[in-house]
């Protein structure tokens, strides 16, 4: 092992590995929250959303932000991550304990998630590499874009329906149990009963999360008539109340 | 002269103690084991380790423990070893503590002590059950520092076979078996510490952990090492009957209320707890009304064995008797007893909160061992520290430490006393070696490579000639022929027709063990070969102890024949003209057999003479007498 | 009077020799485990098709669960098999060699790297010498000593690397067991004093970061070794350390 002087990830192989796990929460885990958040006031109606959409979207040095907060984490959260998951070898058929079990799936949700994410992010965020979904023209009118591209991208509604109840289930238990095992990686829950009290905790967070990821997806996905054509999203929006900071 | 090397064989607390010793003098120390050394049978006690600490208002001294353990081992030890020991305990638990052994605390945070059998003071160290476990890791973490900084080697997983002698018969390395790759190598060093523990498996099945064979003992003694006292050996009376091993269960079960009791009716095929209180035989309360059930070992397996074999009233017509706590509150047993009965309930499957446990005496502890000298200090009356004779055998460049030599217990072991002198020992024993190897005049750099490779050799020869025969005597049968043998014979009760007996049946075994033959012809981690050659050095053991036990006429510590009993008067005591008579009696028997019992090899068999003891701490002008 | 107990092991000749499973049948008496039977079949090494073959090669000592030696898979399960008796058991019973450790031949193993962690994480407390200095430790309390008790029985059985799913031999993770011994001696009062070397030498690869909160160690341990408290105590030691070495 101490053949070679060690390289600059064994150097600082704590440190990775502690952002590694810091980086799950903050930000990852805590833009989950607001992106569920956000997405779940579709169900209010694409008034509430557009306009939450639009706050977020107003935000100065968006792109660096995104960049910074968002891209570069889970970038390398999710590589990272995939390195690590690949050291362990599953045992939880023959040894199965619930936390062996939760551990497993830390693993399995792991891969789904980042599969889920790099379908994600070319479904809605880089749709328009490829010539569909020009994002940034979406702008106002964020709901019917993300509408359009649910009912009317590449795949069948239910199609992507099913891709996005198992990515957001996915992403959210990972993200819960992840809560769990990053307070006994960081020690904060030394004692088995602590342990305990936070699982339940973090069960109902992911219950909440869960909730309105797919509230959203129920208000995007459920249809409606004036959409119902390709290409109509402009004469959609005009034929609803136009949110308070629409554009002319 | 090149830097010097010490070769330990055993890693139980005695090897481990000289290794560390040494590695701390600086002294290249090779370790061998048969196995991890943090598994070595040392991890087995319980109870705990004695020291005069004095922290529960007794007046606990250090003078009590001599006199106690010189008394317990019926004056046949000599004394001036035991007074170094007993000096020491204190220090040598400090140490321990020290290096993070986790004693068992008062509520201020020292060092708690309890009460043992034997004795009136609470002078018993304990770490929680797992007093040997304890002290065993903690010595060995230190040997694994040392091993860190490339002091100490181990030889994990070797066998030691025999030792390499010059021409002046001084030892000069040893040769050992890999018994992995089946590899017999020799090695130098300067001197050998031989710390291989009891003898246990002799009788077949014991207390003892299944590698305790004392089968490396033997093998110095058959090479020249003499061996005394080997008629010694302690029978605990509560062991648990298995086919493998027959599990101890403490002492500590009698001193917290456990009774011991047999059915009155002979024969009787009741579970024990639906045999009603008067159908009950409680035979130790009804033989010693004073004592009960907390007579010392020795009585008590007596009168076990009286009862079941003599009278025939062992539980369901078997060697058995009941050790019942089940009137006890089950609180209480789970605080006090708790692991011990948990023992006994995985290896029987039985609740021992509801059920008596079914139990019988069991070979415990090899008091005799290899012999080994000591350098007495004229002023101290104790030992010469660090002087180059302590704990060396007659073999020149070979010592002795442990459960093999035969030093500090005389004819009958105090409990937790062995746990001191297998710790203390060890710490002589490795400050002896370095010693002796500054003061060696010719380094064994200078032995001619001829010596090892002819010892080699002869070794390799012995394998290759068991490994060539086929269809011959199994040893596992020839194992449990012996054990049998010994159980019956040389036991808790002896006579000279039943050791005749035993000797005659051992000579057979011996004849029969030239044929072994073995199942496996492997070359490659056989297990078999190892064991073929174990048996057939427990045989030769078996034999010394046989013939010791034969030729020693007389009743003391754990070695008793009805027929040369000494009655001690009943009701009487010092200063009666009976109890004078019964002294004067008593000390023309020391006259004669006072004595150890030394054994040396020759090719028909032991020869047995008898030395002299030194009791220069304590005259033996009182007998025995616990009453 | 016909009882048999079956036995299904996997055998294995040498290191390099494909494994393969022989059975066996003996006679039934009470209160067998799985040693003693394997003790009955070195004097009869009869296999079920009536064959005499060499023994089974096992490894065990002291009989009673305290030293380690015969820990191997029964039925599925590490654990000692000198405690595995045969009346509790499902026939037939299948008797493994772990699988964590390079197998010597048939049930026995080679447990080094297990001795090697303990090397690597510096599981000792320190000393000038084994020479009396008439001092005693300093004063430890009951509640300490008993924590510290349940750590010390460690008998370096294996149960908890076998189970643990980081922990296999492509991974230079040391094990649970060992870091169990290092909050052992970081909790001795003098012990303590070296608490920094002990928290480096497990801040590496192949360290505490290795685990990943399986959790399996803590459920085979045969001596309830509280191992996940210790990673989790750990967890912040490390942290607090990190946090030292950062700013100090
Ligand atoms: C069940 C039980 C409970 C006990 N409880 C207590 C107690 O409470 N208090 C007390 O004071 N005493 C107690 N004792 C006694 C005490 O445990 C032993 O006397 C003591 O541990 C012996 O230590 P040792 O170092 O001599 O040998 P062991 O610990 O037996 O070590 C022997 C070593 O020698 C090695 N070895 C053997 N043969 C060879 C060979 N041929 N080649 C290479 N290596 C070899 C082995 O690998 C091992 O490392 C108890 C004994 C038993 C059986
Ligand atoms: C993109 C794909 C992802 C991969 C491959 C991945 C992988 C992993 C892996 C393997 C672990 C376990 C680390 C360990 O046990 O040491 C982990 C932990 C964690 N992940 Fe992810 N993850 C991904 C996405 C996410 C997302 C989107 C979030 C949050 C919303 C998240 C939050 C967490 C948290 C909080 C932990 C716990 C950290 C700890 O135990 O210390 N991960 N991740
Ligand atoms: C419930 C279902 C979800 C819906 C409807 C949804 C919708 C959207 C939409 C419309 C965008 C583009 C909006 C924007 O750029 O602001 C987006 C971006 C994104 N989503 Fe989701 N999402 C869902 C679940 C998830 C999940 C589970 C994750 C997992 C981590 C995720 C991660 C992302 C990321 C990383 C971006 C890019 C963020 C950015 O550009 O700033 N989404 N999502
Ligand atoms: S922690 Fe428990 S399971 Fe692991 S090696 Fe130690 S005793 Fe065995
Ligand atoms: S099973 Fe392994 S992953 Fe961690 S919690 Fe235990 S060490
Ligand atoms: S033989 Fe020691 S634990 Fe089984």
């Amino acid at each position: 092992m101490a053949t070679s002087a060690p390289g600059v990830l064994e150097r600082n192989h704590f440190l990775l590995r502690r952002l590694h796990s810091l980086s799950g929460i903050v930000p990852i885990g805590v833009f989950l929250i607001f992106h569920l958040l956000t997405n779940s006031t579709a169900f209010l109606g694409p008034a509430h959303f557009d306009e939450h959409v639009h706050s977020i979207h107003s935000l100065p040095w968006l792109v660096a932000i995104e960049l910074l907060f968002i891209f570069l984490p889970l970038a390398f959260h999710g590589i990272y991550g995939v390195i690590i998951a690949w050291q362990g070898k599953l045992n939880a058929n023959q040894y199965p304990y619930m936390d062996n079990w939760r551990y497993t799936l830390q693993r399995v949700t792991a891969y789904i998630t980042i599969v889920f994410v790099v379908i994600h992010l070319l479904h809605f965020r880089f749709a328009h590499w490829f010539g569909v979904m020009e994002y940034k023209a979406a702008k106002p009118l964020f709901f019917d874009f993300t509408q359009q591209g649910f009912l009317n991208l590449w795949l069948p509604a239910w199609l992507w329906m099913v891709i996005y109840v198992i990515g957001l289930t996915a992403a959210v238990f990972h993200f819960c149990n992840g809560i769990v095992t990053f307070c006994i990686t960081w020690g904060i829950t030394v004692s088995v009963p602590s342990r305990q009290k936070l699982s339940v905790a973090a069960g109902v967070l992911g219950f909440v999360l869960l909730a309105w990821g797919v509230v959203s997806l129920y208000a995007f996905g459920r249809g409606r008539p004036e959409v119902a054509e390709p290409g109509a999203n402009v004469a959609a929006h005009a034929a609803r109340p136009a949110g308070p900071h629409a554009s002319p | 002269m090149a830097k010097q090397s010490v070769i330990v064989v055993g890693g139980g607390l005695g090897g481990l103690w000289a290794a560390l010793r040494l590695a701390e003098a600086g002294v290249s120390v090779d370790l061998f084991s048969l196995f991890p050394v943090k598994r070595s049978h040392s991890c087995c006690a319980q109870g705990g380790i004695n020291a005069v600490l004095d922290i529960k208002g007794q007046h606990d001294s250090v003078e009590q423990h001599i006199t106690d353990t010189i008394k317990g081992g019926d004056y046949l030890a000599d004394q001036p070893p035991i007074k170094t020991m007993c000096e020491e305990a204190p220090g040598l638990i400090r140490t321990y503590d020290r290096m993070g052994v986790t004693f068992s605390r008062t509520p201020e945070g020292i060092m708690d002590q309890r009460l043992f059998g034997g004795v009136k003071n609470k002078r018993t160290c304990f770490a929680g059950a797992t007093t040997g476990a304890q002290l065993l890791y903690s010595i060995d973490e230190q040997i694994r520092f040392h091993e860190a900084e490339g002091r100490v080697r181990k030889f994990e997983f070797w066998e030691f076979l025999s030792l390499v002698l010059d021409e002046q018969g001084v030892c000069r390395g040893l040769v050992a078996l890999n018994l992995r790759s089946m590899k017999v190598e020799a090695f130098r060093a300067d001197a050998v510490i031989l710390a291989t523990g009891g003898a246990g498996l002799i009788w077949g099945r014991s207390t003892m952990s299944t590698n305790c064979t004392g089968a490396a003992a033997s093998r110095v003694y058959q090479q020249g090492a003499k061996f005394a006292n080997g008629e010694f050996t302690q029978f605990h009376p509560t062991a648990m009957k298995g086919h493998d091993k027959l599990r101890l269960m403490s002492e500590a079960c009698r001193g917290e209320g456990g009774r011991i009791w047999v059915p009155r009716k002979a024969g009787d095929t009741r579970a024990g707890r639906d045999i009603p209180e008067d159908e009950r035989f409680y035979f130790l309360e009804e033989w010693y009304p004073t004592y009960g059930n907390t007579v010392p070992r020795d009585v008590a397996s007596r009168a076990i064995v009286r009862a079941t074999r003599h009278m025939g009233l062992g539980v369901r017509g078997q060697e058995i008797v009941y050790l019942d706590l089940t009137h006890k509150p089950r609180e209480f047993l789970k605080n006090r007893l708790g692991g011990i009965l948990e023992m006994y309930e995985t290896f029987a499957g039985v609740d021992p909160y509801t059920n008596p446990m079914e139990v019988f005496p069991s070979m415990h502890y090899t008091m005799g061992g290899l012999w080994v000298s000591y350098e007495k200090d004229g002023h101290t009356g104790g030992m010469v520290r660090a002087h180059p004779r302590n704990h060396a055998t007659s073999i020149p460049g070979l010592y002795a430490c442990g459960e093999c030599d035969f030093g500090y217990h005389g004819a009958n072991r105090l409990g937790a006393n062995s746990l001191l002198s297998a710790s203390f020992s060890g710490r002589v024993a490795g400050d002896a070696v370095a010693a002796y190897i500054k003061s060696l005049k010719s380094a064994t750099e200078k032995t001619p490579q001829g010596v090892f490779d002819a010892e080699r050799r002869r070794q390799e020869e012995f394998n290759q000639a068991i490994l060539a025969r086929t269809g011959g005597e199994n040893a596992s049968t020839l194992h449990r022929q012996l054990g049998e043998l010994m159980s019956e014979h040389v036991f808790v009760e002896r006579d000279n027709a039943g050791l005749d007996k035993a000797l005659a049946g051992i000579a057979e075994l011996k004849e029969r063990a030239k044929n072994i033959a073995l199942d496996d012809q492997s070359g490659w981690a056989n297990q078999l070969l190892p064991w073929a050659r174990q048996v057939q050095d427990m045989l030769v053991l078996s034999e010394v102890m046989t013939k010791c036990a034969r030729l020693r006429d007389e009743c003391r510590g754990s070695h008793y024949k009805a027929e040369f009993e000494l009655k001690q008067p009943a009701g009487k005591f010092a200063g009666d003209p009976e109890y004078e008579e019964y002294t004067a009696k008593w000390k023309a028997n020391n006259e004669k057999w006072l004595k150890h019992s030394i054994a040396t090899h020759t090719p028909a068999g032991p020869q047995v003479e008898y030395w002299p003891i030194e009791a220069s701490v304590m005259a033996p002008e009182k007998p025995r007498d616990y009453r | 009077m016909d009882r048999m107990i079956h036995f299904k092991i996997k055998r294995q000749d040498g290191p390099n020799s494909p494994p393969y499973w022989e059975e066996f049948k003996m006679p039934y008496a009470p209160q067998h485990n799985c040693i003693s039977a394997l003790m009955y079949l070195r004097e009869h090494p009869v296999n079920i098709k009536g064959q005499r073959v060499a023994p089974v090669v096992w490894e065990s000592n002291c009989m009673e669960e305290v030293c380690g030696a015969c820990t191997m898979l029964v039925n599925g399960v590490p654990r000692q098999a000198c405690a595995a008796l045969v009346d509790e058991l499902e026939q037939p019973i299948r008797l493994e060699p772990l699988t964590k450790f390079p197998v010597i031949r048939d049930l026995l193993v080679d447990r080094q790297k297990m001795f090697d962690g303990l090397i690597q994480v510096k599981a000792w407390v320190p000393l000038d010498g084994s020479q009396d200095i008439h001092l005693h430790a300093p004063r430890i309390s009951p509640v300490e000593q008993s924590l510290r008790y349940i750590f010390s029985r460690c008998m370096t059985c294996g149960c908890c690397m076998e189970v643990c799913p980081q922990y296999h031999d492509g991974s230079p993770f040391v094990g649970p067991a060992p870091l169990g011994q290092v909050a052992l001696h970081n909790a001795h009062p003098t012990g303590g004093f070296f608490k920094a070397d002990r928290l480096h030498a497990i801040m590496g690869p192949g360290g505490i970061t290795d685990c990943g909160n399986a959790q399996n160690c803590v459920k085979v341990c045969p001596k309830d070794i509280p191992l996940t408290e210790a990673i989790g105590a750990l967890g912040r030691q490390t942290t607090v350390q990190w946090l030292r070495d950062l700013l100090m």
